[in-house]
């Protein structure tokens, strides 16, 4: 059997061991269950919210209307509601919503024309109710408005919920706005945070497995150093493979189930191969950067807890580009999307974006390769130096001084 | 008898430290060498370093005449002293696994897995998960672990650490069949004299950094020879300071002839005596004994 094969035979046990762990399931399994709960609690606690505000006006006991402005129509037929009345004493309507008797008073003041100023005097029904009354002094001011109007078409255009045709240019030409523009982008950016944040963490989970139950120096026996980071590795990429395709089963299922719909028809997705063919260029690049950085701290801290808080801040480096997000998608060849592309944690993520907005140019995706190349190049170095040096080293973390010295060492391959 | 084993002038420091100064010795194919040393002696550097695991600083480290690497491990089985399990694995599957990265195939990892199960009497606990079982049996794992591939050449660090006597024999005994029955050359440490002089065929002793015995057992045992006379016995020990100088504990004794007193006459003395005489033996100290004074010696 030829060493190959034990970089196979590795890759096949990380995977297993993981695939198998109970852990790995619920995670798995939790995060489309948690989406789909955390999406449906959101649409269904805002289709009550709305429900909630809508009745409230309508199970209001009594409304006062004062037109001081002398501006609304009375033949609407919200005047016909029998909790709605009209009233010329400001005084005594606002009496009766502090005593309770009346739920609300709505005044449009003599100086309505010039000031656009509506007053509202309500019950206040807690947070959430602010504003309840708010349509329905608009929509009372509007439609009085509109009976004025003779010509039944404008008034049905007016009332019409309005759709746009919109066209863009780029370079002389029509770019393509549809949301299915962004499916591929989006998708690609929520692959990259699972590899980053999954399979990251399963990998120095892994490595300082082999430190803290001491089965190192047996493995270092029979395997390389870098067949034993390479089955690692792969390992962690073929559970991330699986964890994708249990969201995409998922997606698929509750698609099919509900009546959510797609702001998109399935067939507007664009399918850019260059756009993928980078997008998993990138998305490969900041996975081995993190990944042997991952290796690095894994081999040079005492346990696993202890190598967990070390990493926590290359993981962040790695993620906190999306907080730039804002300012990346608004000026994509701006001085901060230039420098962070550029940095060697944040770069993956970064041109991932601008590559999603088209910004990456051919040139500088030829600068991009090398720059990420020579990242990769540099951690995997450091890691596997870190793994000679610090692999044997059970009860200590690697100081300063000797992870210098760590560099220095030709350890075997 | 070839060399399964050649070190010759290797040096090895960590910082400022010296743990190995110039160590040269040899391992011959089929025997039982024993590298005995204090801790810290240097021991475990050593073979870390004829493993490849680390790099030595000067000199040369050669199994079967080439610096080992991982791909030689069909022929090999290394025991550290740093050893442990994955514990949340099963101990069949990890067997296995350990056994197919030593080059064997999924069948015959499993069939001698099994068999060494069957050995140890743990066939009943191939399902369990390591953390399952005690730590005796875990140790009796690891050496199965060690013994999968039925190594050409066996390197144990300090093998019998931590193990109570009845595991510690069967552990010899599982060494000594693998000797016999296969001509497995064993390179083992250990603090445990005895067992060395059970069952090594040469030493090697490092004290630091440096070898102070190397040879065959019996030939160091003669060069450490003297006329002191050890005695096992039952009974009340007869003390007479005109023939004989005793150290005298419960059950032994170690006489110093007095000068111009032959052996024969003190042990017909003895014999007439109220004490029952189990053992003696004449000028050869144990290996525990040559132990203890190089070590006083060297400091």
């Amino acid at each position: 059997m030829k060493s190959k094969s034990k970089l196979l035979i590795i890759m096949r046990r990380e995977y297993l061991k993981i695939i198998r762990s109970k852990t790995f399931w619920l995670s798995a399994l939790m995060i489309p269950v948690l989406i789909g709960v955390i999406g449906g609690v959101e649409y269904i606690s805002g289709n009550q919210l709305q429900e909630k505000l809508k009745n409230a006006s309508q199970n209001a006991k009594l409304i006062y209307i004062i037109d001081d402005a002398e501006i609304l129509n009375t033949s609407l037929p919200y005047f016909i509601q029998p909790q709605i009345k009209e009233t010329d004493n400001i005084g005594f309507a606002i009496n009766a919503v502090k005593n309770g008797s009346a739920t609300a008073a709505i005044h449009y003041p003599k100086e309505i024309l010039t000031s656009s100023q509506i007053t509202i005097y309500s019950i206040d029904q807690g947070l959430l109710s602010r504003g309840q009354y708010d349509d329905l002094a608009t929509n009372l001011l509007r439609q009085s408005i509109l009976a004025d109007i003779k010509n039944k078409t404008k008034v049905a255009l007016f009332n019409a919920s309005l759709s746009f045709d919109e066209h863009y240019y780029a370079n002389g030409e029509e770019t393509n706005v549809s949301l299915g523009t962004l499916v591929v982008p989006f998708v690609s950016i929520i692959i990259y945070f699972l590899f980053t944040s999954f399979a990251t963490n399963y990998l120095l989970m892994s490595v300082s497995e082999e430190k803290e139950n001491r089965m190192i120096e047996i493995i270092l026996s029979s395997v390389s150093s870098r067949q034993l980071i390479w089955g690692k590795i792969l390992g962690q990429v073929g559970v991330i493979v699986t964890q994708m395709v249990i969201l995409i089963v998922f997606g698929a299922i509750a698609m099919s189930i509900s009546k959510f719909n797609l702001p998109f028809d399935l067939g507007q997705i664009v399918i850019n191969p260059w756009q993928i063919i980078l997008a998993l260029v990138y998305i490969l690049c900041g996975f081995l950067i993190l990944a042997n950085t991952m290796v690095g701290a894994g081999a040079a801290m005492p346990n696993y807890k202890d190598a967990q808080s070390f990493s926590t801040i290359f993981i962040l480096l790695s993620i906190f580009p999306i907080y730039t997000a804002e300012f990346i998608v608004a000026d994509p060849n701006g001085l901060l999307a230039y420098v962070l592309s550029y940095f060697p944690y944040s770069a993956p993520l970064i041109l991932l974006l601008r590559n999603a907005l088209g910004a990456v140019g051919p040139v500088e995706v030829i600068i991009s390769f090398i720059v990420l190349a020579f990242y990769i190049f540099i951690t995997a170095v450091i890691a596997y130096k870190l793994f000679a040096f610090g692999a044997l080293e059970y009860n200590q973390k690697i100081s300063f001084s000797n992870f210098f010295k760590s560099l220095r060492i030709k350890g075997r391959k | 008898m070839e060399k399964a084993i050649e070190i010759l002038n290797f040096k090895k420091a960590f910082g400022k430290n010296v743990v190995i100064e110039d160590l040269s010795f040899d391992v011959l194919e089929g025997e039982v060498f024993a590298f005995l040393g204090a801790n810290g002696s240097g021991k475990t550097t050593t073979i870390r370093a004829l493993l490849n695991i680390i790099p030595p600083d000067a000199g040369t480290l050669k199994v079967y005449g080439k610096k080992y690497a991982p791909s030689m491990s069909s022929v090999l089985g290394y025991l550290p002293e740093e050893r442990g399990l994955y514990i949340n694995s099963k101990v069949l599957e990890t067997m296995i696994y350990m056994g197919q990265l030593k080059d064997m195939s999924y069948q015959d990892a499993k069939k001698n897995a099994l068999e060494y199960l069957e050995r140890i009497d743990l066939a009943d606990k191939a399902d369990f998960k390591i953390k399952q079982l005690s730590s005796g049996q875990q140790q009796k794992i690891q050496l199965g672990i060690t013994v999968i591939n039925k190594p050409k050449l066996l390197i144990l660090d300090e093998p019998t650490k931590g193990l109570d006597p009845v595991n510690r024999n069967l552990m010899l005994e599982i060494f000594m069949e693998l000797n016999k029955n296969q001509q497995t050359t064993i390179l083992f440490s250990t603090h445990q004299m005895e067992e060395a002089e059970k069952i090594a065929n040469r030493l090697i002793m490092i004290k630091n950094g440096d070898k102070v015995l190397y040879g065959d057992i019996d030939e160091v045992k003669r060069s450490f020879g003297t006329n002191i006379i050890h005695i096992t016995y039952t009974g009340k020990f007869p003390l007479d300071k005109d023939l004989y100088d005793a150290k005298v504990e419960t059950n032994y004794a170690e006489l110093t002839p007095k000068k111009g007193i032959s052996t024969d006459k003190i042990m017909r003395h003895l014999i007439d005596s109220d004490i029952e005489i189990h053992e003696f033996q004449i000028g050869v100290p144990s290996l525990n004994e040559i132990f203890i004074k190089v070590s006083n010696d060297e400091k």
